[in-house]
């Protein structure tokens, strides 16, 4: 354990050198990265015991700049033309640091000699940008269908690098995993869920199917449960990490 | 002569890489499909998949590895133009709408990535660190070129050095990797590689003077967009730096660039004969041509070939390239 914390930080402190830039993050806010992925990324990596110190490095680094590069790019303004000059600089740069955090992964991972692992998140990156045009373009999508995109594109990422570390099977509770955390966290900072009110801004309030905080978080409490209890023997270290994230909150189940 | 007459020898392999950059980008989502196809169809010279392919043949030509590569650089670059696009705000590309117009910003920068992946995917079909290392590099430099571009926007007391430093991210280092990549896969030595990539590097450098050259003596009709446009969007470039040794004409420049004014045709075209009574455009072509000879000169020592006349002519040709 006393190891997984040392590393935890070792590894954000080469995170967070990569991404720095005076000149960028002068004009746009420095990226946000996800904690319950970057947890989720560490222990992923960590379980993977064949591992190399500098294998476990590269994917745990290479995965969070794809995910922050991905990240970056959907803050990219719908609005086409800028009012200003400096909010043209903001969306210029908003761009191209995604763009750079790509690159830097391509880079990091080739110098390591770690081909098929560049393949693996460019599979992801792909899969993730054919999800975000349909969640963005079709405007009537059914409440589970948009859910369901909304559950993979949130997850996308991680579930490629854990099916390539270790099995397809984890997808699921990855999945659940992830956007339970994501939506318990939303609703305990803001007393409400973002996801809810994405759903809302997209439909006409009064004729859409509502959406309920509490019932969702519940529903994705409840499919990482049973996700956990379907696992197989191969898989059963999902289930100590999941243990350790809700003992460590010390949340009450919702169960 | 025209372009394609140069490599008239490539048309089978070029038809191949045109259907495979078709396969390539059949996305799932009919809408990232179109927008993928627009661009692809918008044509361009495809001049990067020619220098892999030609820096090959100098060596071993195999066409099924050869080509992945090729694919690759194509779809980098398209990649790229999109999200330019998006960063210029461009309306247009080579007469048509650009993606950003015609589906929105958000749309095609999902394109632009969508379309980057597809060519990571493609690359890594081979397993030679040399090549991943050697591109990854180019594509990070190109970014930190293209984030300097905004960064040297406006900045009149930037020097040659700043608009050659620029200009090696933003063109060059792209072709020395096309041309060096295809020299690695035709089992080239390192040393003969390296001759492929300055050869690359120096062709780009002339490449990009003359492009910057064209922007103000071009028309409207043959550039695609407005004469003057770069220096309207605060792109300082080299015939902008030698007319700017020209106290009187400087500070007229950088007044009427910094007032923030729209700037109409007319004022632009005045502002454009200005720069042509300078020796700027003179000067900048010397320039071009000095990087045209050192590519030349790079060739030196490689065995003939017809691949290697076609590398030498194309050089020519675009030293040589007046609109």
């Amino acid at each position: 354990m006393t190891t997984f914390i040392t590393t935890d930080r070792g590894y954000r402190k080469i995170l967070e050198n990569k991404l720095y830039d005076s000149y960028i993050h002068k004009h746009i806010r420095y990226p946000v990265i996800d904690e319950e992925k970057w947890n989720l990324l560490l222990f992923l990596v960590e379980q993977h015991k064949s591992l190399t110190p500098l294998q476990r490095e590269k994917y745990i680094i290479s995965t969070m700049l794809v995910q922050i590069a991905l990240d970056t790019h959907d803050f990219v303004p719908v609005k086409q033309h800028a009012d200003t000059e400096n909010e043209m600089i903001e969306k210029q740069l908003q761009v191209l640091s995604g763009d750079y955090y790509s690159g830097l992964y391509y880079l990091l991972l080739a110098e390591a000699g770690e081909i098929q692992f560049i393949q693996i998140l460019a599979n992801a990156i792909r899969e993730i940008n054919e999800l975000k045009v349909t969640l963005y373009y079709e405007e009537q999508l059914p409440l589970e269908t948009w859910l369901n995109i909304k559950m993979k594109l949130n997850a996308s990422v991680l579930v490629h690098v854990a099916k390539y570390l270790h099995d397809p099977e984890l997808e699921s509770i990855i999945q659940n995993w992830l956007m339970y955390r994501r939506l318990d966290t939303e609703e305990a900072d803001n007393g409400y869920t973002l996801l809810r009110k994405e759903w809302e801004a997209r439909n006409n309030k009064a004729t859409s199917i509502p959406l309920i905080d509490g019932k969702l978080i519940r529903d994705f409490e409840k499919a990482v449960y049973r996700d956990v209890s379907e696992l197989s023997s191969s898989s059963l270290f999902m289930e100590q990490f999941i243990y350790s994230r809700e003992t460590k909150e010390i949340r009450t189940s919702r169960l | 002569m025209r372009l394609p007459k140069i490599y008239g020898f490539l048309t089978k392999d070029m038809d191949t890489i045109e259907k495979t950059l078709q396969k390539s980008i059949q996305a799932e989502h009919p809408v990232l499909r179109d927008a993928s196809t627009a661009l692809l169809k918008a044509g361009g010279k495809r001049i990067r998949p020619v220098f892999v392919l030609l820096s090959c043949q100098i060596g071993d030509y195999d066409f099924e590895k050869i080509q992945k590569v090729a694919v690759t650089l194509e779809l980098i670059h398209m990649a790229t133009l999109v999200h330019d696009d998006v960063i210029d705000e461009a309306e247009l590309r080579r007469g048509k709408p650009t993606t950003a117009s015609q589906y929105g910003n958000r749309i095609a920068m999902y394109t632009g990535d969508f379309i980057l992946a597809r060519a990571l995917e493609e690359i890594t079909k081979i397993d030679d660190p040399r090549i991943h290392t050697l591109l990854s590099k180019t594509l990070v430099e190109v970014s930190i070129g293209e984030i300097e571009q905004i960064q040297f926007k406006y900045q009149w007391n930037q020097n040659f050095r700043d608009y050659l430093r620029r200009i090696k991210r933003k063109t060059a280092l792209l072709i020395a990797c096309s041309c060096k990549l295809g020299a690695l896969v035709g089992g080239l030595s390192e040393q003969d590689a390296n001759k492929m990539y300055r050869y690359g590097y120096n062709v780009g450098m002339s490449y990009q003077i003359i492009d910057d050259i064209l922007d103000f003596t071009s028309t409207a009709k043959e550039l695609g967009k407005p004469a003057g446009n770069d220096l309207l969007q605060g792109n300082i470039t080299l015939p902008v730096l030698y007319a700017m040794e020209d106290q009187e004409l400087r500070n007229q420049l950088v007044t009427l660039i910094n007032s923030n004014q729209d700037i109409d045709e007319k004022t632009m075209q005045k502002l454009i004969a200005c720069l042509k009574n300078t020796d700027a455009i003179q000067r900048s072509y010397a320039v071009s041509d000095l990087y045209l000879q050192k590519a030349l000169k790079s060739l030196d020592g490689l065995k003939s070939s017809r691949a290697k006349k076609s590398l030498q002519d194309i050089a020519t040709f675009i030293g040589k390239r007046r609109s």
